[in-house]
């Protein structure tokens, strides 16, 4: 994954997303693909967007869409899909599941990505959801010389 | 969750929703696109013992020109005036913040009116009205007034308006001639609220900055105009130092909540940012149209 970080906001732009997948032998191609789109959504939904939070008297603090921020149509990057076909010696054709590999690589991968991008000032993240505020926390807090 | 219940009515005419609200007073809420309200009242955040629907007066939705300023009535949709050629061509700031208000479906039914009325303290529509200096026509089965928006957005989602009263219009006129406009925000998703928005205005004349106006949404209890920042620009050269410092000092007067998000100091920051690039952008267009008339 390629990103780019705006200083200023802690905007974080996804430039590029390449994913690969090992589902062994692919009995459909278009729902092997719809799976991985749709578990990386899911994975980026984690890594930049939704948040379970609760406030300091345990209340509930994204309790509608208003809220809790999930990604729609207009937060999906281009996603490119290329696959590995090692046949499962386990199933009789065979193949193997895939989808949920897609919605645990996205949180590192994006993780990874930003602390790469901002690795010259020294920040490096730790925590999901990378929000805008909190990654401009980070970036304050690397500015004044603190880790 | 469903709203609690209520008593409902539809007037046909302005008129014959003053006399509802005339009798109802207090009781009463007025129901406009629902953007807002009908979340609050489905949430029972809100629960009305009466809801006077507006979407059936259709005397309360217009755009024209009179006396000079653009006359918008309260019941236009978000997206009549984002694609209106008169809005286009005298009010383009107007225009350009309208991309920013909601989403494409929310905005065929959100109205100017609804959004001023609600007084979100991110919603869009105040800061720019602000900024623009408008008038708001409030109308009540007694008589009607006129409202400065500086005097119109009074604290947290609440207005100058009093029970028995009703927003019908509001009135802007276009920015001085020679003068640039933009508006930016930041959100965390195209269409959510906005963490901070900037409206800005800025007439130069001979290289100098004549006028400079800035508000801000999402930075205070309700939309906010930033004097302090426009003082340092006003009279002044155009120079990088001079919005610099006005983009600082507009950080310092706003006074944004923390929530879950963003932080207080976050927004300071984007005040900062944002008004930085909106008077940037508005100073660009006033150059060029500068050089246009020169």
């Amino acid at each position: 994954m390629a990103v780019e970080v705006d200083r200023e906001t802690a905007e974080i732009k996804i430039l590029r997303y390449v994913t690969v997948h090992d589902a062994g032998v692919i009995i459909n191609p278009a729902i092997a693909e719809g799976q991985i789109v749709g578990g990386a959504l899911h994975g980026l939904g984690g890594a930049l967007w939704e948040e379970l939070a609760y406030d300091g008297e345990g209340q509930f603090l994204a309790g509608s869409f208003m809220d809790y921020l999930v990604p729609s149509a207009s937060q999906a990057p281009a996603i490119e899909v290329a696959h590995l076909a090692t046949p499962s010696p386990f199933t009789t054709l065979g193949a193997k599941g895939l989808g949920e590999a897609s919605s645990m690589t996205a949180p590192a991968v994006v993780a990874n990505a930003v602390s790469d991008a901002l690795a010259p000032l020294g920040v490096r993240i730790t925590e999901l959801p990378i929000t805008p505020s909190r990654l401009w926390h980070l970036l304050e807090r690397a500015k004044r010389g603190e880790r | 969750m469903k709203p609690a219940p209520f008593a409902y009515y539809a007037p046909q005419t302005a008129a014959e929703a003053l006399d509802l609200l005339a009798r109802h007073g207090a009781d009463a809420r007025i129901l406009a696109g629902g953007q807002s309200l009908v979340p609050l009242l489905n949430f029972r955040l809100s629960a009305p013992a009466v809801i006077v629907d507006l979407n059936r007066a259709a005397d309360l939705a217009y755009i024209r020109e009179e006396g000079g300023s653009l006359r918008i009535g309260a019941m236009t949709r978000q997206r009549a005036i984002e694609f209106s050629p008169l809005v286009k061509s005298r009010l383009p700031l107007l225009a350009e913040a309208t991309r920013w208000v909601g989403h494409l479906p929310t905005r065929t039914r959100g109205t100017i009116g609804g959004s001023l009325a609600h007084s979100d303290p991110a919603a869009e529509y105040p800061a720019v009205v602000a900024v623009l200096e408008g008038e708001i026509a409030i109308r009540s089965s007694g008589g009607g007034r006129l409202v400065r928006a500086a005097d119109f957005f009074v604290d947290f989602m609440s207005t100058a308006l009093n029970p028995g009263e009703m927003l019908t219009e509001v009135r802007l006129n276009a920015p001085p001639p020679g003068s640039g406009w933009a508006f930016e925000e930041f959100s965390r998703r195209h269409g959510d609220f906005a963490i901070i928005g900037v409206a800005a205005i800025v007439a130069i004349e001979e290289g100098r900055c004549r006028t400079a106006r800035v508000a801000v949404c999402g930075g205070a209890p309700c939309a906010m105009r930033l004097r302090g920042a426009e003082e340092i620009l006003e009279g002044g050269r155009i120079l990088e130092r001079s919005v610099d410092d006005a983009a600082a000092r507009a950080a310092q007067l706003v006074d944004p909540p923390s929530d879950l998000h963003a932080s207080s100091d976050y927004r300071r920051n984007l005040t900062r940012v944002l008004t930085r690039r909106a008077l940037n952008r508005a100073i660009a267009r006033a150059r060029g149209r500068e050089a246009l008339n020169g």
